[in-house]
């Protein structure tokens, strides 16, 4: 009996593990699955605009950020829940490395986030797998009328609008005024082409007599998602593309695509450092106006000056990029209405003036820029006059995260002396075109 | 007198069993039903569960999980990056295991021989890594192995060396994630062959000492091959922790260019995550565990032997 008892135990544990396994079917929510805070609902073949309604809803918001930012942001969540009684929002945020497998596997499972910031690289593989709810008439106005046109680009897949602007990342040469000074270069000599940044850098450069740093001419990420857009700058100035008008090839293994990796290694110290530029022993780095906050606690009368993006040969284009406030596509149409309308409250020429002034991020409504409080910073109007000459670096295709990791991955090489450019293009270009292709 | 065969039993081993001792054995399989239970839910069932994902076409995003066989695996064969994934793991678990078990040992031995209570506030200094957050001490690593402003370097130029540019280097990279995951847990490995220390007869020791036996002979020739099992049983556990490495790797590896630092696990993350496909995540995370139970057959085989004397 004991035998026995043991053996159909193990027989039934067995047959019913089985079972359960062979029976475990896609998570992604296709049929009736509750939300949190919301009633559960068919997912919608097309968002349809729900009828007002004054019954309780609880949404979710979620962005990555950090002090100061998130101060604003739930100053915000207080001011329209004062104004809406009836909706109940909470705040999560998530570390901006976390965030895109956070929010994916929190969709897969149902409970995703209704109002979510999320980076424009993950614009493209989030539409595509269902995800998003597409933006709202009044959204698309808004972003025809006050908005530089990236922030439809950045927003976009095929011409539907899926969110509105957050920020804009813009990065652009920032000078250090300081160091250019205690080299002896003056103000008319700023470099205004890559060539003459190159030509600069040997005067910039200092070391002791030991051969530690006493100033770099430029401090470039040496690993990172910056990579790409440090690379993508002069790949596009130089007349480069990153993958071809289908979205399907790699595009980059080039004459210009060599020249501008070559000239993407010279900027790149292998033993760079950024923590020099707030220490005011860096001539320049590549950072949007959000970077302001990392001198200006360190090193407050450092002067800098932004400059325009950098020409090559076929112009002048500095890799930009987006962050987007969306909406959950699998939240009920209450979520929904009362996620947009959130979002609409977060995006008045009011609130993006309080980003500026707590985080440096720049206002994305163009009529911002003409706010007496901002009209003299000479800082961010800059960044403001820059940014036709910055292009969305990323193509609109779902496989865009595994394409970029795995450029910057080689990208990282070649800073750190490992790989040659013309080896860096040959294997980058190989790898690329296997994860397009699907394999 | 007869004995009613349905009330007694022929149980193992020929003994007849009672009927009070069948319902004790009735008992415990009973009570032991709930910890079953919650081992093959949260144990077992995942388990099944990865492999049977393992086995379709699973992305996220995707609807539909078509069953696809042994492909996800077949695919590992040809993914250049699992196989550098697998051998930087390997890099790792060899070099960590090394120098944690030799300087784990040595500072056991010599812990060992010190006298309360010096013996204890060592060891107590010396566990205290083991009780801070990895993740927290590769942050702060990151920063001491900072080519220009870390500490490091900066101690280093006082003897006329460096600096150098410790993960920024494919070739000392995945070395330094050794060297902080060896601080971090070399406490564990000491207390283990402290423990292991206790069981040695202190006469051995002594006649050894007798016989004309030196200090190394005595470690060498006494202590050495009695504490086999205790190294055994450092070896494997610390072998299984080494293959399945990921924080460390994963954050000092921010800084190591390309796949320097790239684990196995660090592979399965991104192929999850970045890539967004489960499939072959599982699939990967199923060859691991193999290539686990392998390597630790083949220790507990080769190294078991040896102390059956």
């Amino acid at each position: 009996m004991h035998k026995e008892v043991r053996k159909w135990m193990g027989v039934v544990m067995v047959v019913a593990l089985v079972a359960l396994s062979a029976c475990a079917g896609p998570a992604t929510p296709t049929a009736a699955t509750p939300t949190p805070g919301g009633e559960a609902t068919p997912v919608p073949e097309k968002a349809t605009p729900a009828p007002p309604t004054e019954e309780k809803v609880s949404i979710t918001f979620c962005t990555h950020s950090y002090e100061p930012w998130k101060e604003t942001l739930l100053k915000w969540i207080d001011e329209y829940t004062a104004e809406h009684p009836n909706v109940e929002i909470s705040y999560v945020s998530y570390p901006m490395e976390d965030q895109v497998m956070k929010l994916v596997t929190g969709w897969e499972a149902g409970t995703g986030e209704t109002v979510i910031g999320i980076y424009g690289p993950w614009l493209a593989s989030m539409v595509d797998g269902g995800y998003l709810d597409p933006a709202p008439d009044w959204a698309v106005e808004q972003v025809k009328e006050d908005y530089y046109p990236i922030g439809m680009e950045g927003s976009s897949i095929e011409g539907k609008l899926y969110g509105v602007m957050q920020h804009m990342g813009t990065p652009l040469p920032i000078l250090s005024v300081d160091a250019y000074e205690a080299a002896g270069i003056p103000e008319s000599e700023y470099p205004d082409t890559y060539d003459d940044l190159l030509a600069l850098l040997p005067r910039l450069d200092k070391k002791a007599a030991d051969g530690t740093w006493e100033v770099q001419g430029i401090c470039l990420p040496t690993f990172g998602p910056f990579q790409m857009i440090d690379w993508a700058s002069p790949l596009f100035s130089y007349g480069g593309k990153i993958l071809d008008d289908t979205g399907t090839k790699a595009a980059f293994n080039t004459p210009e695509g060599l020249e501008a990796t070559k000239v993407f290694r010279k900027l790149h110290y292998p033993d760079a450092d950024i923590n020099m530029f707030p220490l005011g022993k860096c001539g320049m780095w590549w950072y949007g106006s959000w970077s302001r906050p990392m001198w200006t606690g360190v090193s407050p009368d450092l002067r800098v000056k932004v400059l325009r993006p950098l020409a090559g040969p076929a112009g002048r284009f500095h890799a930009n990029y987006t962050w987007s406030w969306v909406v959950n596509a699998h939240a009920s149409p209450a979520q929904k209405e009362a996620g947009w309308d959130f979002v609409k409250h977060i995006t008045t020429k009011k609130a993006y003036l309080e980003l500026w002034n707590a985080v440096s991020l720049m206002p994305a409504r163009k009529s911002a820029y003409e706010d007496p409080s901002i009209k003299d910073d000479e800082f961010l109007q800059a960044f403001g006059k820059s940014v036709p000459d910055t292009v969305i670096y990323y193509p609109p295709i779902a496989k865009w995260e595994p394409v970029e990791a795995a450029i910057t991955r080689l990208l990282e090489r070649v800073t750190a002396g490992e790989l040659s450019e013309q080896d860096f293009l040959n294997q980058a270009e190989q790898e690329v075109n296997s994860i397009l292709a699907g394999e | 007198m007869r004995i009613s065969p349905r009330r007694w039993i022929l149980g193992r081993g020929g003994v007849w069993r009672s009927p009070a001792r069948r319902q004790q054995s009735l008992f415990v399989w009973l009570s032991l039903i709930p910890i079953l239970a919650f081992f093959g839910f949260f144990m077992i069932y995942p388990i099944f569960s990865a492999f049977n994902v393992s086995l379709r076409q699973w992305r996220i995003g995707k609807p539909d999980h078509p069953f696809i066989g042994f492909q996800n695996y077949a695919w590992a064969f040809r993914d250049d990056l699992f196989w550098v994934s697998l051998k930087n793991t390997l890099i790792f678990t060899v070099g960590h295991m090394g120098l944690a078990m030799v300087l784990g040992l040595t500072l056991a031995v010599i812990l060992f021989s010190m006298r309360q209570p010096w013996r204890g506030i060592l060891t107590t200094v010396y566990f205290l890594p083991v009780m801070t957050l990895m993740a927290v001490a590769a942050y702060i690593f990151y920063d001491i192995f900072s080519p220009v402003t870390g500490p490091l370097n900066y101690l280093l130029r006082f003897i006329g060396l460096g600096p150098y540019n410790w993960l920024r280097s494919s070739t000392t990279a995945m070395p330094s994630v050794i060297v902080v995951t060896t601080w971090k847990y070399l406490g564990i490995h000491v207390v283990i062959f402290m423990a292991g220390l206790t069981t040695i007869p202190r006469e051995l020791l002594e006649a050894a000492e007798i016989d004309g036996a030196s200090k190394l002979q005595s470690f060498f020739r006494v202590m050495l091959p009695l504490l086999r099992p205790t190294l055994l049983f450092d070896l494997v556990t610390g072998t299984i922790s080494c293959l399945k490495v990921f924080t460390e790797a994963f954050i000092l590896g921010k800084a190591s260019p390309g796949t320097a630092t790239r684990t196995v696990a660090i592979h399965i993350y991104e192929t999850g995550f970045i890539s967004f496909d489960l499939g072959r995540a599982s699939a990967f995370a199923f060859i691991l565990f193999i290539i686990i139970m392998i390597i630790v057959l083949v220790e507990l085989r080769v190294l078991r032997e040896q102390f059956e004397y």
